[in-house]
């Protein structure tokens, strides 16, 4: 059904729009599911990543090439062979080395903060913006009236003084 | 001798810039505008100072000056000359030197172009800025971070620069980019200050320091890239960006310098988002004194630190120098930044860059707060944490994916107000292409959610991209590369680059660590043959190399080594990697016995070539986008024309008045 | 209306177009957004100016006060060693290997450490070598003294367990098998003498 001016109507200009987000939708189901844990040295490379190197600055264990770093990663696949968890792993890292082995703070207590904090800070910003954009749009588009045609018309004449557009900060 | 040229040069300096801040405050205060053009005298004074100090320190480590305690400690009889030259900035005095001369020629480089308006209050007071800051850091290289302190005993011999630092040329090319970028800065926020403190806070100085703005931006991403390139080939962990504190402390200001750049446009447009425009780039200056200071005090844990903690405190006072002048010039001329337009729509460009502006802020704040977080919570409570890679990694890629949607569709949309027509008309190809990537990566065997959908939206944003580009050629031929906006999309181009291989190599990498015997060949391999041929010693001026001979898939043969270095007790591994567009195979060799037995690690992983031409494209279009465009003075109507005629006219309805965005600023 | 030329601080003057909008409750506003911002960054200034280098960082060891992990294995001499068996007795745990150069200058005081308890008979060393190898351990007691038994820890489990960052460590464990103290820089005799007089040993 096009219109009188041949442009496609509202309902089949859709139809691309909905083919898309079909196509899409199933690719990513198809896409989502991934395989199993993977092999044993992708696993302790795994929980590795998420337990920081004891001696190096800043570094996990899986990264570092440091004595105690390749003591932790040969430690873990010895703990995935007797069967632990990662959480469990990790725990018992916790309880020698403190807190601060795990490179992720842990979501509980005052270090959940730095997970909280940025969420709450985004959620809050979008909020304030949602906001905004509701009072502009209450307040709607302004028309233009004769003396601000008028003021347009004079600053464009006086633009040679004005060279750079500054403004004067209005 | 070039120890006392050296001094002279940075008291020169000092002195001229002292002398800059003293004359610029009197012409302005008493409005005797000559002395501003006097004030031209002085920075020629700042950068002639400069460029003795660093010929001095270059001629001091070329030609081995030893009774210079800098060449002592970093220099060595045995390092090539390339890479003594380069030694300047390998520790920490030096690279305040270079930082020294960076900030100098800026300074040059802003009195020659403004020569014409030097006697303006609003270039006076930008010129005050720049003199302030060089005043600190050739200041800062009087006191603690001396680089000609000279010994009393001069040893035969030093032990050169960081064994990490000699073993490959980018180490050359790395300081000196990311420099340009950071130093360069200082330009549009010296503008920006000279604004609010005149203030004129219209869009002249924005329009003035844009291209200023990009050469910053374009070297500070250029620097980044680099340092993500040289810590690939260079450290043996086969990754190119660890989160670590130094690597944030260069990418803070790289996120609050790219929303400027796209959200000047707005106050470009319609005189709108000052205050955010002021903000984020006040932020980025105070971001590279506060990288500065991360960096270099020590406070927070990293493999890259210098570690010097005299300076620390005076960096720390700079910076908070710095905010309190911003925030208290904000908060001051806040009324007159108020913007009489506001944002009309949500489904607008405005709203888009206003999105944006949030979403970069949100990225740099959550960065800035993994950086500091234990450093706050052990002065809080006591408590010890870390936090490292999986945290960012997690909160990076809702934001990043974020950015890639507004990558695709805010150049399809309209100023002031679109309607659901044009933009489905606008954003139907790309979103085919990106429906067209999300298939083809299922079909390749790709799987996981967020890589499938960084994927798709990377293809949507491309799509978007070249689709601009294209529509501008065809309508104005060559011209349609050149410009902010066509430039600004191969740059997106070179995003999107980076952004597919950064999914790619981050979530199909396969790691295994081998144990061969000379001769042994191990088959699969994450789908690759890897034949250990055998171990070879070489002896070079500088190091001794112990390399282990591999060939991959029976062809071409790499050398992964172990270096080691006079000054140094442990061998620095030495990676090499085979490159090809679909995936990299990365060796590195952690361990050879003396039989020959040797342990080799092995990672493949995929796209991680397009890391490095994304970042070259990024580059080009930096290029691109500095050509002027059809140039647009800064009262030139944007929208449809207002008719003098009286109001009985009604006025146009916007969505139907605006036409396609062309080439043009 | 002067251009470029005006004063650098006043504002410019009105044409009288408009009337300029109502400024004192814009500029409130600003004022308001300013102060809290300008707070925060006031305290990050304040907390990073207070913190001490990375590198001097120490971290107390979460074992203090906790059961000390076990200690089971062997000996460089082949025998089966098992912390258990020292209940009842001052154990201090030493963390080593021939390689590290702090070890070796600490090695002396273990020896006065042990010399001086073996009458009372209150007190153990015990050592427990990371990544090194036995023979050269053996040649190292040999040569310097000490006839403690030295565990291996092939696997590096014990070290890992009792939190090991950098060698040389030292920990002192009660007769109730808690642990008390941690030594980390070289341990001397007389410093953990006091540890065990303070704690009532």
């Amino acid at each position: 059904m096009a219109r009188r001016d041949g442009s496609p109507s509202v309902g089949a200009r859709r139809i691309p729009w909905l083919i898309l987000g079909v196509v899409v939708v199933s690719a990513l189901t198809v896409g989502a599911r991934t395989g199993g844990a993977g092999s044993r040295e992708d696993q302790v490379r795994a929980i590795a990543a998420t337990i920081k190197c004891p001696q190096c600055p800043g570094q996990s264990s899986a990264t570092s090439d440091a004595a105690t770093a390749t003591a932790v990663r040969t430690d873990i696949a010895r703990r995935l062979e007797a069967g632990q968890s990662a959480d469990r792993i990790r725990d018992s890292y916790v309880r020698s080395y403190g807190e601060s082995v795990l490179l992720t703070p842990a979501g509980s207590g005052a270090s959940g903060l730095v997970w909280a904090v940025p969420v709450a800070v985004v959620v809050l910003a979008f909020a304030a913006l949602g906001f905004a954009f509701h009072r502009w749009r209450a307040t709607g588009s302004a028309v233009p009236t004769d003396a601000d045609r008028d003021l347009v018309v004079g600053a464009m004449q006086r633009s040679h003084v004005d060279a750079h557009g500054e403004g004067d900060g209005r | 001798m070039n120890a006392v040229l050296g001094r002279a040069g940075v008291v020169l300096a000092f002195v001229s810039a002292v002398g800059g801040i003293t004359t610029v405050t009197v012409a302005l205060s008493t409005g005797r505008r000559y002395l501003l053009r006097q004030a031209s005298a002085l920075v020629a004074l700042v950068a002639v100072g400069a460029v003795v100090a660093v010929a001095a320190m270059e001629r001091g480590l070329i030609t081995r000056d030893f009774s210079l305690a800098y060449v002592a400690a970093h220099g060595s009889t045995k390092t090539p000359a390339v890479y003594n030259v380069a030694t300047l900035w390998s520790a920490l005095e030096g690279s305040i030197l270079l930082w020294g001369l960076i900030l100098a020629g800026y300074l040059v480089a802003v009195t020659v172009k403004f020569r014409a308006r030097l006697t303006d209050p609003l270039v006076g007071w930008a010129l005050l800025t720049m003199f302030v800051v060089c005043a600190f850091f050739f200041g800062l290289m009087l006191g603690p971070a001396n680089p000609f302190r000279t010994l009393a005993t001069v040893p035969l011999d030093g032990p050169g620069p960081n064994p990490l630092l000699q073993n490959n040329i980018l180490m050359a090319f790395h300081p000196p980019m990311l420099y340009l970028g950071y130093v360069g800065f200082t330009v549009p926020f010296a503008f920006a200050i000279a604004a609010l403190a005149t203030g004129r806070v219209g869009e002249g100085w924005l329009v003035e320091t844009r291209r200023w703005t990009l050469f910053a931006w374009g070297f500070l991403s250029t620097g980044i890239v680099l340092g993500a390139w040289w810590s690939y080939e260079v450290l043996g962990w086969g990754g190119y960006w660890a989160w670590d504190p130094v690597e944030n402390a260069s990418f803070l200001p790289w996120l609050t310098g790219t929303a400027y750049l796209h959200s000047v446009m707005v106050q470009e447009r319609r005189g709108m988002l000052r205050v955010w425009n002021l903000s984020l780039l006040c932020a980025t200056f105070s971001l590279t004194i506060l990288g500065t200071f991360l960096t270099r005090s020590g406070v927070a844990e990293s493999v890259h630190a210098f570690s010097d903690s005299t300076i620390g405190p005076l960096l720390l006072g700079f910076f908070a120098l710095v905010i309190v002048a911003t925030i208290g010039l904000i908060g001051w001329r806040g009324d007159r930044l108020r913007s009489p337009g506001s944002v009309d729509s949500p489904l607008s460009r405005e709203g888009a860059f206003l999105a944006n502006n949030l979403l970069f802020a949100a990225f740099a704040f959550v960065v800035l707060l993994g950086t500091v977080f234990p450093l706050l919570l052990e002065a809080v409570n006591g408590e010890r944490v870390s936090v490292g890679v999986p945290y960012f990694n997690r909160m990076s890629m809702p934001i990043g994916l974020a950015l890639l949607f507004l990558m695709a569709v805010a150049p399809a949309l309209p100023w002031r107000k679109a309607s659901g027509e044009t933009l489905g008309h606008r954003l139907l190809w790309p979103a085919w292409a990106g429906t067209g990537a999300l298939v083809l990566s299922v079909v390749i065997g790709a799987r996981g959610l967020a890589p499938l959908v960084a994927f798709g939206l990377a293809g949507f944003a491309g799509g978007a991209a070249v689709r601009q580009v294209a529509l501008a050629t065809r309508r104005q031929g060559w011209r349609g590369l050149v410009g902010r906006t066509n430039g600004g999309m191969v740059v997106h181009l070179g995003v999107v680059l980076i952004a597919v291989a950064f999914a790619a190599s981050s979530s199909y990498a396969s790691q295994r660590e081998l144990r061969l015997e000379p001769g042994a060949t191990v088959r699969g391999v994450a789908g690759h043959t890897i034949t250990y041929l055998g171990l070879e010693e070489r002896v070079e001026d500088n190091r001794t190399d112990r390399i282990a001979r591999i060939r991959i898939d029976g062809g071409q043969v790499y050398a992964p080594r172990l270096q080691r270095f006079p000054n140094g007790s442990q061998e620095i591994g030495r990676p090499s990697v085979r490159s090809t567009a679909v995936e990299d195979v990365y060796l590195a060799l952690l361990e050879a016995q003396p039989g020959g037995a040797i342990r080799l690690r092995v990672i493949v992983m995929p796209l991680v070539l397009w890391l490095w031409v994304g970042g070259a494209t990024i580059a080009f279009g930096c290029v691109l986008a500095a050509f002027p465009g059809r140039r647009r003075r800064g009262t030139e109507p944007t929208s449809a024309p207002v008719p003098t005629v009286a109001a009985s006219e009604p006025p146009v309805p916007a969505s139907e008045a605006v036409p396609e965005p062309a080439g043009v600023a | 209306m002067t251009g470029p030329a005006a004063d650098i601080f006043s504002p410019v003057d009105d044409d009288g177009a408009d009337p300029p909008p109502p400024r004192p409750r814009r500029r409130r506003v600003a004022v308001w957004v300013a102060a809290p911002v300008a707070v925060v960054l006031a305290l990050l200034v304040g907390v990073l100016a207070t913190r001490e280098p990375a590198s001097d960082r120490v971290t107390r060891s979460p074992l203090l006060g906790q059961v000390a992990p076990v200690i089971e294995g062997e000996t460089v001499d082949g025998n089966r060693f098992d912390l258990d068996r020292y209940a009842g007795r001052w154990v201090l745990v030493n963390f080593f290997a021939t390689w590290c150069v702090p070890c070796r200058r600490e090695h002396p005081e273990l020896v006065r450490f042990a010399a001086e308890h073996e009458a009372a008979d209150d007190a153990s060393v015990v050592s427990v070598m990371f990544q090194d190898d036995a023979a050269a351990v053996r040649r190292f007691f040999q040569e310097k003294g000490g006839e403690w038994p030295v565990v291996e820890d092939p696997t590096g489990e014990t070290t890992l367990a009792y939190g090991v960052v950098k060698l040389p460590e030292s920990y002192l464990i009660s007769p109730d098998g808690v642990v008390q103290a941690k030594f980390t820089s070289s341990v001397t005799a007389a410093r953990v003498d006091r540890v065990i007089t303070e704690l009532g040993g």
